[in-house]
């Protein structure tokens, strides 16, 4: 298992290089000079401007910057804002949280519907239930993520107004926030109805962003759980007198769990990249809308270190990936070596 | 010559054979059905966009800002899905929109197609170097999340319409790669590959002639899927301002324009969010027809 | 059959099906899977239910067990009487019980018939776990040891903790058995529970079966397309076609006497491994083989150091085919028969060795070389629906080969349309498309493609296998007159002695990649000299039986 993993590590160096090159070659092939554009309106004296060239090297060979670059990434340093004047790094880790608690409880909620209703369609398919629970969810499929969220804020906030329109807490409140996730923070701050503003705050971002995916895993598991149903040992099973309960569950969705843990992998992306929209539609500070503003101000260095770390983080869901698949799976554990 | 034209003629009539199957399965999928028919009634909507469609897309009739459709109360015959913040006729805006729709889908997937086959061949014939090289590259596009991925190429490229198309072409692009190895690998391990093989047939000839042939229906199928996909990824970078440019009439971009009356006046946004959300579910539905009528498996189980 | 005819009918049935039909779905190609079927099971008797391919046999076990496909496949009438009980009209919940614990049921493909992920003892300890034996842990693990020992299966604790994917073939066989009688069932249904075996497993595995059925006078259904093996274990037998039984009887009487015809014309089309003496071929020689090496994985130690596995799929094999001989290569799977024939025609990559075809060694030739000579040499392959193209009109697939080397269209479809007149096939059949066609029909076609490169040497790769046992004959019978009108060498790759004794003039078998006895089919068959040919000949079932010359009306 272990030389696997160190295997799969391997494999990940030339993944690396072709990241930090493509994050490399963005700030060069961006059309307009970086330092005007960090210069802004106001223009630059000719001395002040050749300063900065070298102040960032872009003076340099563009192999030398690359190397120079990757030399500063190796050391955790990803750069510093154009705008804010800060690290790259640590606005990154201060936002990161929020995005984790929105795409946490995103896919809490898309794996708690999802999956139950995909083995329910199964068992029962032919049935209305699976009729109507596959339209429902090649619906969800379907729908324009960002139209989705604008109507759940019609609804809910507009129509009903039982939630906010944006942001993660109300502005009653002020406290200290040390984990970042506001569902903690609101507790440990003893504030009364602060917790109940973070929740109220969190369900209509999580809903509109976990639509997608739990219609892709009530899709998957079904067609997962068909597929395994129709193996040779289910019949097994059956013959042995196990309950229907058994079969499905212990026999059937033991097996069909490879490709249901592939998808949710790959729904970490689509999570990461529907916060996007997500917390540009409802104001969420986390690094989706960090990444929209940075490209929209300009503000390259952000861009870069941001697609680095966003890559870093599905490549380590990846890893996660498939280690799960060798828990699940005993031939891919033992072929290990 | 005779033996020339009576293959010719059978050929057809075997293809019209093996098109009545196909159609007779597909047939069986009625949501497929539906989706087929709201496409096809889109398709001329877009076509003939200039015939059917009251005003100008981009003309703006100062003196009704923000008149509501025609159900709702001080709706007006002349404008019946009414009119946006700049007065443009927004039926007019909608059925010009269409055509964005098959534009996008049709340029990102010819790309998708034409260069992802070829790679996905590639790697499947070349084991080693030129595999790993491509599946590696194919990795690193993964690594990003795709409207990220494609927001970023944006940025570098200048926000266009036709920008957007590349962009969501190169991000899509490694799904047809892997898929395609995938395929071809599973079918060069079939006695029939190994037939040909035997026979002498040159590479190019297995490729093309004997293995891509069946590894198209997955493909058709993962096709119409990125088909809507990029219908979807397309209004999301329109609605972010980083697709079509104002005043073009895109769904997505149409979305943006209403996205500050939602509270006000919450069905400037109804209309293209429905279009966007019909028409990709649609074509999701015709690819699952497809995936049910081109399925392999259910093909041998009747043999 | 068992050498004592057991007196059955002195006892009550313990299953007795009456009238049972059941219903396929709409568009199958027949209203009935199984139709007004009446019959009895007995205790400590094997009755072996034998038919082809869609016969219906498997469904009547489905049926019993209530593993129908429902909903689309359903009993339509009739019962099933079993305990007093009639197990067509009783409760899931009901037939749950009866499941496992009255009825047990073993099924063909050993590899796919056990949960991958689970433990094997897991998977024996849900049997008792389910059926609410009051058994205490220990109890139900001293249990599984017993019945993974009863089985033959050595270091029950070591086996019980693997997973499915690390026992053999023939182990995982064995603990499908254990967990089938685990409950001591006064039933079991074997449906085709050797089949995907290797001969000298299935000959184990047949001995098993009919031993635990002796210990605990358990009745047998045994469900299987092979003479052979109803020769080994039938007491009684029925024989279906289309979802109807033909005949019922005792087995000696069945196999020696049959009195249906299509009864008749299945056992007449069985080989018999009886060879005759053939006149040696003396013709010039159209292909030798010299010291043939290949082996599959590196031998390299990986770069962590985990020792690279070596598999020798050719070791030191010669062989020589003349013109108009067949020369067969037997052995069970892994011993590398095929992969030999597939180093002749260079689809493989052979490590060292020499193939001299007509002077010319085909291991020193370039790719470019290869070419001229590719027409010489051709193959027959296994699986007839792999083995076409699907989404290539048959004419295309005939006519490929000609084309590669140049033949103008015209030309070659002329001459597809001649062979598939020679393989029994009507020319019509050049512009449809594979999956029109039945398994041997596909399998004439690809003989059919193999002759329209005017080949040398014909080489059959289990050519026969796949089908059923009346298309495997007259496949058989094509291939002689062919190979006999052309003159053809041919390479015959089996795993089938039965087949081997009728078509070979000469038999080379093989064991992991080396051939250890070599000699014309007579002399292997009736003297064999090797240890392992010996064994081999041994465990072909019904190997006593001779199949009777049979006079049609």
């Amino acid at each position: 298992m272990f030389s696997f993993l160190f295997r799969r590590m391997l494999v990940l160096i030339p993944t690396y290089i072709g990241i930090t090159l493509i994050a490399f070659a963005f700030i060069h092939v961006i059309p307009g000079d970086p330092i005007l554009v960090m210069a802004g309106e106001r223009g630059l004296p000719p001395e002040k401007y050749a300063e900065l060239m070298h102040a960032f090297g872009f003076d340099q060979p563009l192999w030398k910057q690359y190397l120079d670059y990757v030399g500063q990434l190796l050391q955790g340093n990803f750069g510093v804002s154009f705008v804010t004047g800060r690290p790259v790094l640590d606005e990154f880790f201060e936002l990161f949280p929020a995005t984790v608690e929105l795409a946490f409880f995103a896919l809490f909620f898309a794996l708690l519907i999802g999956i139950p209703a995909g083995i329910i369609a199964a068992v029962k398919r032919g049935t209305f239930f699976d009729h109507s629970l596959m339209t429902i969810s090649l619906t969800g499929f379907s729908m324009p993520l960002f139209w989705w969220a604008l109507l759940l804020i019609v609804f809910f906030s507009g129509y009903l107004g039982w939630t906010p329109v944006s942001g993660r807490m109300s502005a009653l409140y002020f406290f200290e926030t040390p984990t970042g996730f506001m569902l903690i923070d609101s507790l440990l701050s003893g504030e009364e109805g602060a917790f109940k503003s973070a929740v109220m705050h969190l369900i209509l971002p999580a809903v509109a962003l976990g639509t997608i995916p739990m219609a892709t895993f009530a899709r998957q598991s079904r067609s997962a759980m068909l597929e395994t149903l129709n193996e040779d040992f289910i019949k097994t099973a059956r013959a042995k007198g196990l309950s229907p309960f058994r079969v499905t569950i212990v026999h059937a969705f033991r097996n069909a769990l490879i490709p249901i843990v592939t998808v949710i992998g790959l729904s970490v992306g689509v999570l990461l990249g529907g916060a996007i929209l997500t917390e540009t539609i409802f104001s969420w500070p986390g690094i989706g809308k960090w990444m929209v503003d940075s490209i929209f101000r300009r503000d390259y260095p952000v861009v870069q270190g941001g697609l680095i770390l966003i890559a870093t983080i599905v490549i380590i869901v990846n890893l996660i990936v498939d280690v799960l698949y060798g828990i699940i799976d005993p031939r891919i554990r033992r072929q290990g070596h | 010559m005779n033996v020339e034209s009576s293959t010719n003629q059978t050929q057809q009539s075997a293809m019209m054979a093996m098109l009545a199957s196909f159609w007779f399965e597909f047939r069986q999928n009625k949501g497929a059905l539906y989706g087929l028919i709201f496409i096809s009634i889109l398709a001329f909507i877009a076509i003939f966009a200039d015939f059917i469609s009251p005003y100008d897309p981009i003309e703006q009739y100062r003196d009704v800002l923000k008149l509501p459709p025609i159900w709702a109360e001080g709706g007006s015959w002349a404008h019946i899905l009414g009119t946006d913040a700049l007065g443009r006729d927004m039926l007019s805006r909608m059925i010009y929109g269409s055509r964005y729709s098959f534009y996008i889908g049709s340029i990102v997937i010819f790309f998708c197609l034409t260069i992802g086959i070829v790679l996905g061949l590639l790697a499947a014939f070349n084991r080693g170097f030129i595999e790993n090289t491509i599946m590696r590259l194919m990795d690193i596009i993964l690594a990003f999340p795709s409207l990220l991925m494609a927001l970023a190429l944006v940025a570098v490229l200048g926000p266009s319409l036709e920008n957007a198309m590349i962009a969501i072409a190169v991000v899509f692009i490694p799904h047809f790669v892997r898929l395609t190895r995938a395929q071809a690998l599973a079918e060069l391990g079939k006695d029939y590959v190994a037939s040909s093989r035997s026979m002498g047939a040159s590479t190019f000839r297995l490729m093309f002639i004997n293995v891509l042939p069946n590894c198209m229906a997955p493909i058709i199928v993962q096709a119409t899927m990125s088909f809507s996909s990029a219908i979807l990824d397309a209004a999301a970078l329109g609605f972010l301002g980083m697709g079509a440019q104002p005043p073009s009439p895109e769904w997505g971009t149409m979305l943006a324009d209403a996205r500050q009356y939602i509270l006000s006046d919450p069905w400037m946004m109804g209309v293209p969010g429905l279009a966007i959300l019909f028409t990709v579910l649609s074509i999701n539905l015709i690819g699952d027809g497809l995936r049910d009528a081109l399925d392999p498996k259910m093909k041998t189980a009747k043999g | 059959m068992s050498e004592t005819m057991k007196n059955v009918n002195a006892k009550d049935p313990i299953l007795s099906i009456k009238d049972l039909s059941v219903s396929l779905p709409a568009r199958a190609d027949r209203p009935f899977a199984v139709e007004n079927m009446s019959f009895e099971v007995y205790p400590g008797e094997i009755l072996c239910i034998v038919g082809e391919s869609g016969s219906g046999k498997s469904m009547s076990s489905n049926a019993v067990m209530g593993l129908l496909p429902k909903p689309h496949v359903n009993i339509a009438s009739g019962e099933i009487l079993f305990e007093g009980q009639d197990l067509a009209q009783i409760s899931d919940r009901q037939m749950q019980s009866i499941r496992g614990s009255k009825i047990g049921m073993i099924f063909q493909e050993p590899m796919t018939a056990l949960n991958p992920v689970m433990k094997v003892n897991k998977q024996l300890e849900e049997v008792f776990n389910s059926h609410h034996l009051k058994l205490s842990k220990k109890q139900v693990k001293a249990k599984i040891i017993e019945m993974l020992d009863d089985v033959g299966l050595p270091d029950p604790s070591i086996i019980g903790n693997s997973y499915p994917f690390e026992l053999s073939g023939g182990q995982r066989q064995r603990v499908m058995i254990a967990m089938a009688l685990a409950l001591e069932p006064k039933l079991l249904i074997a449906d085709e529970p050797t089949t995907a075996l290797d001969v000298t497993t299935q000959a184990q595995i047949l001995k098993l079966i009919a031993q635990l059925q002796d210990k605990h006078d358990m009745g047998v259904i045994f469900i299987t397309h092979d003479f052979g093996v109803v020769a080994e274990i039938a007491d009684r037998v029925i024989v279906m076609q289309l979802g109807k039984i033909v005949e019922q009887g005792p087995a000696e009487q069945v196999l020696n006497r049959p009195e249906h015809p299509y009864t008749k014309k299945l056992i007449s089309t069985v080989p018999s491994l009886t060879a005759k003496k053939k006149e040696p071929v003396t013709a010039d020689v159209v292909v030798s083989v010299k010291n043939l090496f290949k082996t599959y994985g590196s031998g390299k130690k990986s770069f962590f150091g985990a020792p690279g596995r070596v598999v020798h799929a050719a070791k030191d094999v010669s062989l020589e085919i003349r013109k108009g001989e067949t020369l067969g290569l037997v052995g069970e799977s892994g011993s590398g028969k095929s992969t030999v024939g597939r180093c002749i025609i260079r689809l493989h990559e052979s490590d060292s060795g020499v193939i001299d075809f007509h002077g010319q060694d085909l291991l020193s030739l370039t790719d470019k070389e290869m070419m001229p000579l590719r027409q010489h040499i051709q193959m027959i392959f296994q699986d007839p629906y792999a083995s076409l193209n699907p989404r290539r009109k048959i004419g295309d697939i005939i006519t490929e080969g000609p084309t590669i080397h140049g033949v103008p269209k015209a030309e070659s479809w002329k001459k597809a349309e001649e062979l598939l007149e020679i393989v029994g096939l009507d020319k019509y059949a050049l512009k449809r498309y594979p999956h029109e066609f039945s398994g041997g029909q596909r399998q004439r076609i690809g003989i059919a493609r193999a002759l329209a490169m005017s080949p040398k040497l014909l080489i059959a790769d289990e050519a026969v296998s796949a089908l059923d046992v009346s298309v495997q004959a007259q496949v058989l019978q094509l291939l002689d007159e062919i190979k006999t009108k052309m003159d053809l060498a041919m390479l015959f790759v089996t795993h089938d002695l039965r087949v081997a004794a009728q078509v070979c003039d000469n038999i080379a078998v093989m064991r992991l990649g080396e051939i250890v006895e070599y000699g014309p089919t007579y002399e292997v068959f009736t003297n064999p000299q090797h240890e392992y040919t010996k064994s081999l000949l041994e465990a072909v079932p019904g190997k006593e039986w001779v199949v009777p010359e049979l006079v049609f009306d």
